[in-house]
């Protein structure tokens, strides 16, 4: 058997807000194998950010433990973490680009932070703006640019410190479909290349059925169901996925209709 | 009445106001900016939360913003004289100036930088920056037209209080309006400083609102 290389062992995290605790992870365990392209998906307010931000200790966990690569991050240092998280790329709903800096600066803000010398820094980024299709839009601000180029230079920057390790919180909800379908090829074509674990967090059955090999459905802070696509698809057990399919069902026919 | 030592008059207080402003502005964020970027990290939501020091810090700004100008001038004296060796004139006035202007300036850095949208700075905690690059690229970097704007009001604010020193014979144009205007009911002169007075106080707020909107990126067309 293969040994996983992102494990979540019992996670909970539990909120305190003013009108009572929310227990945002019920005791979550996951494994997600080398090289996989391992989707979440719930509903809005099911846990999803709350995990995903776990696996780079965004958010420190009330208690279990979180293995990526075999080393429990909550045991390292701070600057131990640090370094770690040089190597666990993030990309998000909203982008969150430097907006007072163009482009190319921004694609080279990783590298900065790891010390690369200037010419590298921006070869390098050139280099990633070409991957993604933008090495005309160096000069360019963010404000400058639409939701999809915007995300595209986020791939280009989270890119930029080779990470092993990708994680996507909603990266394509704020995007139109077809904008969508790009950003999620140019992701497919990422993993493909350059071999890196993906971790997919979104409240859209379509963004699994288009990249991912596995799938875990999270509701209420809990593991409903985890397996592959096709079998959690072809045949979903829990309540929470067969909402799912039903949610995307009714969209399609809207579609249609 | 405007013969040449009006003039030079004039010009010199004109030189002392700027001189004073620009001066205890200065020193102001040497000592504002680090609290305005202490308060920021150290609040709750912030990258490094500590109730300690945040209250603490807090506390000092409250007490020290609600002391009148003219009586923090007159508490510091023995301070002023300590540093400066005298306590009139207008680089005397120097001390206190600084003194009302950090905890202002800590206050409005403190609430620009908490303009800085939260994802940006997650953005740069997960590509592993130190504390230090988040303060300066991220925080500062982001920020930097509403600092500026900061620093545009600071200064109108300082130049304000700067003429009230007048009262203490604090030097600059506010001494002479208070000097002639007051003492010696010569309106004229003292309209004329107030003209200038006003003049400058446009002069570095159309300058501060230029430099804003020059360095600021985000609504570009
Ligand atoms: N910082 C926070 N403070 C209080 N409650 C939070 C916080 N973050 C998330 N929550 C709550 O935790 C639950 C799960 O949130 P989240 O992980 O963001 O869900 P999802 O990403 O699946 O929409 C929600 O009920 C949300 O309101
Ligand atoms: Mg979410």
């Amino acid at each position: 058997m293969e040994t996983a290389y992102i494990e979540v062992r019992n996670l909970t995290k539990t909120y305190s807000a003013k009108n009572g605790n929310v227990e945002a992870l019920k005791s979550v365990s996951l494994s997600v194998l080398k090289n996989d392209i391992f989707g979440v998906i719930g509903l809005s307010g099911a846990g999803k950010s709350t995990l995903v931000r776990c696996l780079n200790l965004l958010e420190r966990p009330d208690s279990g433990e979180v293995f990526i690569g075999g080393q429990n991050l909550l045991t390292l240092g701070r600057e131990q973490l640090r370094l770690r998280r040089q190597k666990i790329g993030m990309i998000f709903q909203h982008f969150n680009l430097l907006e007072q800096q163009n482009v190319l600066a921004n694609v080279c803000f990783p590298m900065e932070i790891r010390g690369v010398p200037v010419r590298q820094r921006k070869e390098k980024a050139m280099e990633l703006l070409k991957k993604v299709g933008l090495e005309d839009k160096a000069g360019a601000y963010p404000s400058q640019l639409s939701g999809g180029q915007k995300q595209r230079v986020a791939i280009a920057r989270v890119l930029a410190n080779e990470p092993d390790i990708l994680l996507c919180d909603e990266a394509t909800s704020a995007l139109d479909p077809e904008t969508t379908k790009t950003i999620l090829d140019l992701l497919k074509s990422i993993h493909d290349t350059m071999g890196i674990t993906m971790v997919i967090i979104t409240h859209e059955m379509r963004v699994i059925q288009e990249i991912c090999t596995k799938v875990a459905v999270l509701d209420q802070g809990t593991v409903q169901e985890c397996g592959s696509v096709t079998k959690i698809f072809n045949h979903p057990k829990s309540k929470a996925a067969k909402r799912l399919l039903l949610i995307r069902d009714t969209e399609e026919m809207a579609d249609v209709g | 009445m405007w013969d040449k030592t009006m003039i030079i008059m004039l010009l010199e207080g004109i030189r002392d106001t700027f001189y004073m402003t620009l001066a205890s502005t200065f020193f102001g964020y040497v000592i504002g900016l680090p609290m305005g970027i202490v308060l920021t990290l150290t609040d709750k939501g912030g990258i490094a939360p500590n109730r300690t020091v945040y209250r603490m810090l807090d506390i000092v700004i409250n007490i020290t913003r609600s002391v009148p100008f003219l009586i923090l001038l007159i508490l510091v004296m023995p301070l002023t004289k300590l540093i400066v060796g005298k306590s009139y004139g207008s680089a005397a006035t120097i001390v206190p100036l600084t003194l009302a202007a950090a905890p202002l300036i800590g206050r409005m850095v403190e609430s620009s930088l908490k303009e800085v949208g939260q994802g940006v700075i997650e953005a740069a905690v997960s590509m592993g920056a130190r504390t230090r690059t988040i303060v300066f690229k991220v925080l500062i970097g982001e920020a930097r037209t509403s600092l500026l704007v900061g620093v545009t009001i600071v200064l109108g604010t300082v130049l304000g209080y700067s003429a009230m020193a007048g009262v203490v014979g604090g030097g600059g144009l506010g001494d002479i309006a208070i000097r002639y205007g007051y003492y010696r009911y010569d309106t004229g002169v003292m309209l004329v400083t107030l003209v200038f007075i006003v003049a400058i106080v446009q002069l570095m707020q159309g300058a501060g609102m230029f430099a804003a909107k020059k360095l600021d990126h985000r609504n570009k067309e």
